[in-house]
Formats: structure tokens, sequence, C-alpha cells
């Protein structure tokens, strides 16, 4: 029987099997990219939800992230740097890295133009410092990149090359000139914050899912897959409410365990000595989620011990593809078990670690249940808990800023899709 | 083919081959059965009279409802020969606010709806958008006061305030009808409270208040035993405390602030006003602040991260001696006591003969102008429009009004309503004493958004103990200064965007001045002046005033 193909072009044999497509299609459009599209729109717009809807430009962009005519360039530089990194040929590189080197010059220009406007009434000696920073940056990196051409540095010269005036510019732009949402900016240290603590906590659940992997006994491995199932089925806000009387600091577990095992007086030593915080009292009853100081580590500390239970599903699935042959050869080889570790397992499921990266970083910047449910709209004293996600939430519902809301949207989608792009070229994957 | 080879196949094969095709079509067809009758339920005029229906967030109130829509019911029978059903749809707190948005931008909202405030300016096109105005109606009497003291009465007056506290003050119209009067008071264990300071009264003076607080924290300190705060409080109790004693200490400063002379200092008039009348750094505000951080280091601990919840809980579990909160709360408040121990009922004292405080604070706060508690609406999109005005009137005559009350608690909000319980004098409104509100933006419900969430985050900063008043201050006043622009601009936009919806609002208005049936002509041209002076009159002063001040700015060498 001779197979054909599915197309357009054999529509009339295969044309039942292309209207199959149309109801997911249906739904996809209408509930997925309806939506988005919605939101792209409606981030040009001052829009209440409802009856008020204005276009006005880019300027709830303006008024997020301050003077775009500086991060144009900047972002374009990032752009162009990303797409010369991410190219093959060394003629196209070349061209991508002129234009980024382009658009770096502009966003140079830019702030030198916007020193030399200020320099008669800013002390200038930070903007100097940022300007000179970014321009020796670009020259010594740049310098160097070329100058050890096909050595094995090149890659991240390249990169730290065409990166860091897309940083020090960023810098620029949100401290020196503190121009655009102050809270927007602010709820970027709560996420950068539990981003690097990710890095750290996604290690128990790789160890937890190569522990279940390494059972001998299949009874015992399926009963522990079924343990970390189960707490996948109660929700997401029972979860929220359990931590929040963990948090408790009248009955609460934590502040119980602290006290019932003397770690009370270790923190109040600290407190007095090293931190000087005022939280860390007798008698001891700490508020986590009432002190400034203690909701970013109250964040961190959040799901301790940090198994998760769709990342041990997915490292397990990730360790089960590996063949029993590799295993047999390192035992003939008299491969430790951290070796086994080291140089089998954590190589063979660098997919899955990638994967949920991308997973968390998502999640993170997109996470304001949390801090909703347990600091409030605004993200609690000193506005410590606010994420990206909270601002977006704060400003819809509390202020009716839909619009605003929706450019929030529009410039996370951005960071993610950026971050995730990063993530995809830079982690690499040897098999 | 398989056919050809096999057979035709019987029903069970077919179903077998074709289960999932089969599960759909059942689930699609109970689904559309479902919708439709939902849809006949909802619809109005079903087969069985007609059905209309009320949501209102107030759960503990159920009852009162109940009372009143089955009089009603009755009634109007009585009266018209028709049968209606009235429905209950109660909404818990938290969800409110978006059931009700989200019905009402879709069409499906229940025909009267209680809003969060009954005059709220921020949701002016909210109101003339989704629901029907009632001004021409509250001045006539209310058909169910026929042989009450009140039937000569125009319905507006038969009300305590006199729908003063509801009356829509940009449109000078009425848009809900309020059935109770909310004060808010102190509620404390009585038998706790005699047991730590003995058979006193409770302190009518702030210092008497803040001893008290102390004597109950030195009390717990030196018994030992189960957690004991003197004040159970959330973010809500911070507010209200917050709230009483800013109030006290800026009305003198409210008073130079109130250009427009509407009894508030708003947003755009103190935006104009700082630096020159006002500060945060100025005594005023530095007392209300220390005020207010004297009180909450009372709280209890962890009341930051705390909900309502959590703060009532507190307080009927005795881990609190007292709380702060509105009136409706007193039935709830009692069934959980259950008698356990006494509940005592008192005014919250401010510093009015406090030695330092005491030369700021120029006298007691009224409760006259208090907006009437459980605001009900009638929507736009209701086909029973004069169902739902009989509804609001029954509920609102004296026998149904204390009805109401009276199995919730509650303050009648009617002239000979009458109190039931002599339980509830304590919640009677305070009548002497000075009026309005200072804002600035950043406070509850304030029209600065970014202010607002930053003051929010430095307010609990505050109160967690992290800044001192003049710290507080200088930190408000550095994000007020860089960010009240931005706030003023969002309240211009926002009003200049409402005033196309008042121009439309306005237009009609004109048409039945001048066109309109003879009986609506004169209310009609009485509005229109009043409309046309208010945010358009604000918004030109406030432009004057910028110019002005930059010609001044100008004429300096």
């Amino acid at each position: 029987m001779n197979a054909v193909e599915i197309n357009f072009k054999n529509f009339r044999q295969t044309g039942s099997v292309l209207l199959l497509l149309v109801p997911s299609l249906f739904g996809l459009a209408v509930f997925s990219y309806g939506p988005a599209f919605e939101a792209m729109r409606h981030s040009l717009y001052v829009w209440n939800g409802d009856s008020i809807e204005e276009y006005v430009g880019l300027e709830n962009f303006r008024n997020l992230l301050g003077d775009l005519g500086l991060w144009t360039p900047l972002l374009l530089g990032g752009l162009f740097s990303f797409i010369a990194a991410c190219t093959e040929g060394i003629a196209r590189k070349q061209a991508w890295r002129l234009l980024a080197a382009a658009a770096y010059a502009w966003a140079m220009v830019a702030i030198g133009r916007d020193y030399w406007a200020a320099i008669s009434m800013l002390p200038g000696s930070t903007s100097v410092i940022w300007t000179g920073g970014a321009l020796l940056g670009t020259a010594l990196f740049c310098g160097l990149s070329v100058r050890l051409a096909n050595n094995r540095m090149n890659t991240l010269l390249n990169f730290l090359a065409y990166s860091l005036p897309l940083v020090f510019g960023i810098y620029y732009i949100v401290t020196v000139r503190s121009m655009g949402d102050w809270l927007f900016w602010m709820s970027f240290r709560l996420i950068i914050i539990l981003i690097a603590a990710n890095l750290f906590t996604m290690w128990p659940s790789i160890f937890t899912a190569v522990v279940i992997h390494r059972l001998k006994s299949e009874k015992a491995q399926y009963l522990y897959r079924v343990l970390f199932v189960i707490p996948m089925i109660i929700p997401q806000m029972v979860m929220l409410l359990v931590w929040k009387f963990f948090y408790d600091p009248n009955v609460g577990l934590l502040n119980k365990f602290l006290l019932g095992t003397g770690l009370d007086r270790v923190l109040i030593w600290l407190d007095s000595t090293l931190l000087h915080w005022d939280v860390f009292t007798s008698p001891f009853r700490p508020a986590w989620l009432g002190q400034p100081e203690l909701i970013v580590p109250a964040m961190v500390f959040w799901g301790f011990p940090w198994v998760g239970v769709v990342g041990v599903l997915i490292y397990l699935a990730g360790l089960q593809n590996i063949p029993e042959s590799v295993y047999e050869a390192s035992e003939l080889d008299g491969v430790s078990w951290w070796g086994k570790f080291r140089h089998i397992e954590l190589p063979l499921i660098m997919t899955q670690v990638r994967l949920n990266l991308i997973l968390m970083v998502i999640a993170t910047f997109q996470a304001y249940g949390f801090q909703l449910v347990l600091l409030g709209p605004t993200g609690g004293p000193g506005n410590k808990g606010l994420t990206p996600g909270l601002y977006m939430f704060y400003q819809a519902f509390l202020s009716q800023n839909y619009g605003y809301a929706c450019a929030v949207g529009i410039i996370l989608f951005a960071l993610i899709f950026f971050l995730t792009m990063i993530n995809q070229r830079f982690v690499r994957v040897d098999k | 083919m398989n056919e050809a080879l096999n057979g035709p196949m019987n029903i069970s094969q077919i179903l077998k081959q074709r289960l999932g095709a089969v599960m759909l079509t059942v689930v699609i067809v109970a689904v559309s059965i479902n919708v439709y009758i939902n849809h006949r339920r909802v619809s109005p005029g079903g087969d069985d009279g007609i059905r209309i229906r009320i949501s209102h967030w107030h759960l503990e109130a159920e009852e009162g409802f109940r009372r009143v829509i089955e009089g009603f019911e009755k009634e109007y029978f009585k009266r018209t020969g028709r049968r209606v059903t009235i429905e209950q749809v109660t909404v818990p707190y938290t969800g409110y606010m978006q059931f009700m948005n989200t019905g009402l931008i879709g069409k499906m909202a229940p025909d009267i709806i209680q809003l969060w405030s009954s005059s709220d300016p921020g949701s002016i096109n909210k109101l003339v958008r989704y629901f029907k105005p009632l001004g021409e109606h509250v001045r006539q009497p209310n058909p169910f006061n026929e042989g009450t003291p009140l039937e000569e009465l125009a319905w507006k007056n038969t009300f305590i305030d006199e729908l003063r506290g509801t009356i829509q003050p940009q449109l000078q119209e009425y848009f809900a009808i309020p059935l109770s009067l909310q004060t808010t008071r102190v509620f404390y264990n009585k038998t706790l409270f005699e047991k730590i300071v003995g058979p006193v009264d409770f302190p009518t003076t702030y210092q008497g208040f803040v001893d008290l607080c102390q004597a109950v924290a030195d009390y717990h300190r030196k018994n030992g035993g189960p957690a004991l705060a003197p004040i159970a409080a959330c973010d809500f109790q911070e507010g209200m405390f917050g709230d009483a004693y800013r109030e006290a200490f800026l009305f003198d400063v409210k008073q130079k602030c109130d250009f427009n002379f509407d009894g508030n200092a708003d947003e755009l008039e103190t935006a104009w006003a700082y630096g020159e009348l006002w500060h945060f750094q100025s005594p005023s505000f530095l007392y209300a602040w220390e005020c207010l951080g004297e009180i909450t280091q009372y709280f209890m601990p962890g009341w930051v991260a705390a909900a309502r919840d959590d703060m009532m809980f507190a307080f009927v579990q005795e881990r609190a001696l007292m709380t702060l909160t509105f009136g409706y709360d007193v039935k709830m408040i009692s069934q959980q006591v259950d008698g356990r121990f006494e509940l005592g009922i008192a005014r919250l004292a401010l510093p009015l003969d406090h030695p330092i405080y005491g030369e700021l604070v120029k006298g007691p706060r009224s409760e006259v102008g208090t907006p009437g508690g459980n605001p009900l609406a009638i929507t736009r999109e209701t086909p029973h429009f004069d169902v739902c005005l009989a509804f609001l009137q029954y509920a609102t005559s004296p026998e149904a009004n204390s009805l109401f009350n009276e199995a919730t608690m509650w303050l009648p909000m009617v002239k000979e309503a009458g109190i039931s319980d002599t339980f509830l004098e304590p919640f009677l409104p305070e009548t002497k004493g000075y009026m309005g509100q200072f804002k600035h933006g950043g406070e509850f419900g304030g029209e600065f958004s970014q202010f607002r969430a930053f003051a929010k985050g430095i307010e609990r900063e505050f109160s967690s103990g992290k800044l001192t008043p003049e710290e507080y201050g200088k930190k408000l006043a550095e994000a007020y200064e860089s960010l009240a622009g931005r706030g003023v601009k969002e309240v211009f936009d926002n009003r200049h965007r409402l005033i196309q919806g008042f121009d439309r609002y306005d237009a009609a208005l004109m048409l039945i001045a001048f066109a309109g049936p003879e009986n609506e002509r004169a209310n009609c041209r009485s509005r229109l002046p009043s409309i046309n002076t208010s945010i358009q009159k604000q918004l030109f002063e406030f432009n004057a005033h910028k110019k002005r001040q930059r010609d001044k700015v100008e004429q300096k060498p």
C-alpha cells in the first residue's frame, strides 16, 4: 500500500484526517492564542477591563521601563548578540556581531548624551563610572575574543563582550536614572533570589530520583513513585495554607521546632551579634511572614526539603532510559556510587535537568499565588514579597489597569523567552 | 470493509468501536440540558411566575434576607395578584468582587446586587453603566409605608441619614438603597477584662486604652499559659485604627485642603497643597503614626500575615482580649462565643485629652455621615425593574427593616424601625464631632495605584516595628514626591475618560430636562448644574492653580 503524505495538496484523499485537527486547532486558537494576542493588543491600550479602552501606543511600556530610547538599542544589541551566538557560519556570525556592536554603540551614545545633558546638575561620577565601565567592558572583551579566536574560551568571551553592555546599560537605566516603575523593578529582586535558590533547591529532587532509581526491588520503586505522586492530587491552595500554618508565629510548627531543638538560642545569638535584624528576640516568636527581613528567607525555605514531585518524575523518566549495560560496565570498571552519579547518571539526564530548569524559571517568573495568599497583593512589609506576577495581578484586579498589567505580562513573556533561549543554547547536552 | 468480511455489527460492537463518540455525544447532550435548565431558571418569567435573584456577601444575613423575602412575596401577591419568587445568591466576601464584575460584564448578574460601597466615586463608570438610577423614585413616598408615620415622607427622608451617605456626589444621583447602619466598635471579652483589671468600666480615654493593653501584656507575662494578646488583629484592624487616628489628627489639615468645600480633601486637592499646607513629616502625621505604633505593638504576633478569619478565631478562642471591627460581625461573634464569656462593646477612644496628642485632635469623630450598610442596587439588565424596586421599598419599610435587622442583629437604617435589642445600643452612631477624610492617594482605595502599592508595603514595614514615625514619614515623602505626579496624571486621565461617560449621561439628562415627561423635567434641570460643576471644575481649577504656580516660578529672578 502506497503511503499518502498528509497535506493540503492531497486534500481529497487526506482531507478527513486534516479536518480532525480542526477542533483542537479551534480550541487552541480560542483559548490559548486568542487571549495571548488580546494581551499583546491591550498592552498598547489604557483598558479598565470593560468600557474604557483607549489606544496609547507604547505609553504603558514607557511607564514601566522608563526611557525606551535607551532600552531599544540595548535590547536590539542583546538580541543580535544572541543570534550571533546561535548562528553557525563565521561570516554570518561576524555580521550579527557587527550589528550588535552598532546597537551597543548607539546605546553608548544615548548614555553619553544623557551624561552631558545632566553634567551640570548631577554629581556625575556614577554615570561616568558606568558609561566608562560599559565601554571598557565592550572593548576589553571584544579585543580578547578576537585575540583568543578558536580558543575554548571564545564562546564565553563573546558572550561577555556582547552581554556586558546590556547588563551595564540596564543597571544604568534602573539605578542611576531611576526611571520607569519602581515597584516593577523592585519585584525582580525576589525573582532573582528565587531563581538563584532554584539552582540549589533542584538537587534534592535529582538525588531522590537517583535513589529511587537505584532501588533493587521493583515493588519498592513502584511504592516510592506512588508515594511521590499522591501529593500531586492535593490542591495547591491547601499546600499554601499548610505552609501558612507552618510559618504561624504562635502555633506554627517552624517556631515550635526551633524552640524544641534549641535553635532559637542560636538564631537569637546570631541576630544580636551578626545580623542585627532585631527579629529573633526572647520570647522567641518571630513572624516569618510579618518581618521584612524574614520574608525572603521564608520564600526560599518554602517547599523544604525541595523534593518536587514533577521534578522527581521527570528525572526518573530520564534515569529509566539509561541502559542496564552501562551500569554493568561501570561495575566491571569499579566505579563508585558517586562516580556513577557524576559520570553516568547526571550527564545522561541533562536533557531533563534543562527542561526542569526552564520550567522552574518560568514558574518562578509567573509565581504570584503563594505571595498573594501569604503576604497580600502588595507583597507584605516593604514590598519584599512582590513579584512581577503579583504586581501584574495588583495592577489588573485591584487597580483596574488591565492594559498596564498586559504590558507587564508582555515584558515577562519576552524575558522568559529570552532566558529559555539562553538556557537552550548554553546548557549543552552531550549524549 | 469489516462489515463485508464479518457481517453486520450488533449494537454492543458498534458501542465498543464508537465508545469515544458515544461518550462525547452523551456529555454534549447532558451539558446542553444543564445549560437549558439553568437558562430557564434565571430567565425572566418562567411558568411559575416572576423570578428574581438577589446577591450579597453577608452570609450571616441569610436569615434576615429570607424573612424579608418571604414577607415581600406574600405582600406583593396580596397587592398585585402576581407571584414572585426571589432567590438569594450568597457569595463569600473574598470572591464577591470577581463574582460581581464578571456577572455585570457578562450580563448574567442577578437582578439586585449588594454594592461594595453605595457612593464610591471610583465606580461612577460602573454605576452609570450597570445600574438603574433611583433618584426619581427616592423622591416619591414609599408605598409600603402606608399606615405608618412615614407615609407622607419622600422615600429618602424615611432613612436615618436621609440617604446623605448614599448619594453619588459627582452625579447627584442615587443608585443604591441601604438596609442597615454599620459602625465600628471595640469588641472585648468582658469576663477576661474583669479578671485582669477588676470590675471597672472599659477605658474611655486613649491613655486608658493603652494602659489596658499593657495590663493584658503584663498579665500574660506574669501568669504564662496559652498565648494571650491584647488585640486580635489583621491588616483590616490596622487600617481601622490607622483611619481613626489619621482622621483625628488630620482634621485641621483636611479643612485647609478642602478647596471645593465638599467636606473631604481628595487626592487632587492634597497633591495641590503638598509642601505648602501639609507634609508627611508634620506633627499631625507623626503623632497619628505614633499612636498607631503604640497600638500595633499590642496586636497579636504575626498579625501582618493573618487573615480576617485568623483574627476572629483569636478573639473568640480567647487568645486576645479585644478586637476592633464593624457592627455586622456582632451576630457571628455572639454565636461563636456561645456563652463562654460575656461580650462587651465599647467605642474606640481617641487621644482627645492626651497631654501631647490632645493639642492636635479637635474633637470626637462623627458617624452621622457613615454610608448605610448593605447597599442594594438594581441592575440594568433586569426585566423586572418594578418588582425589584418594590422589593427595596418593602425591605425599607419600618416593619420589614425591623424584621431584617432583628435577624441580623444590625442597626436598622429606617426611621421608626427601632432597635430590637438593647445590646445594639452601643452601636448607635456618634452624632457629635468632625467629619470628612483626608486622602493622599496611597491609602486603602486611593487612586494613585503605584504610590498606593508602595505606601502599603512601607506601612507594613512601619507597623512591624522596623521604622520610627520619622523614618516612615521620610520614606513616604520620598515616594510621594516621585510618584504623586504620575498619580495625578492617572487620576486626571481616568476622570477625563469618565467625563466622556458623563457627557452621555448629561446629554440624556438634558434631553429629559427639556423634552422629557413633565413630572421629571424639574428634577433633571436641578441636577444638571451640580454635575457640570463637579469634576470638570476640579480639573479646570487644578490646571489654573498649576499655571499660577508656573508663572510664579518663571517670575523668580
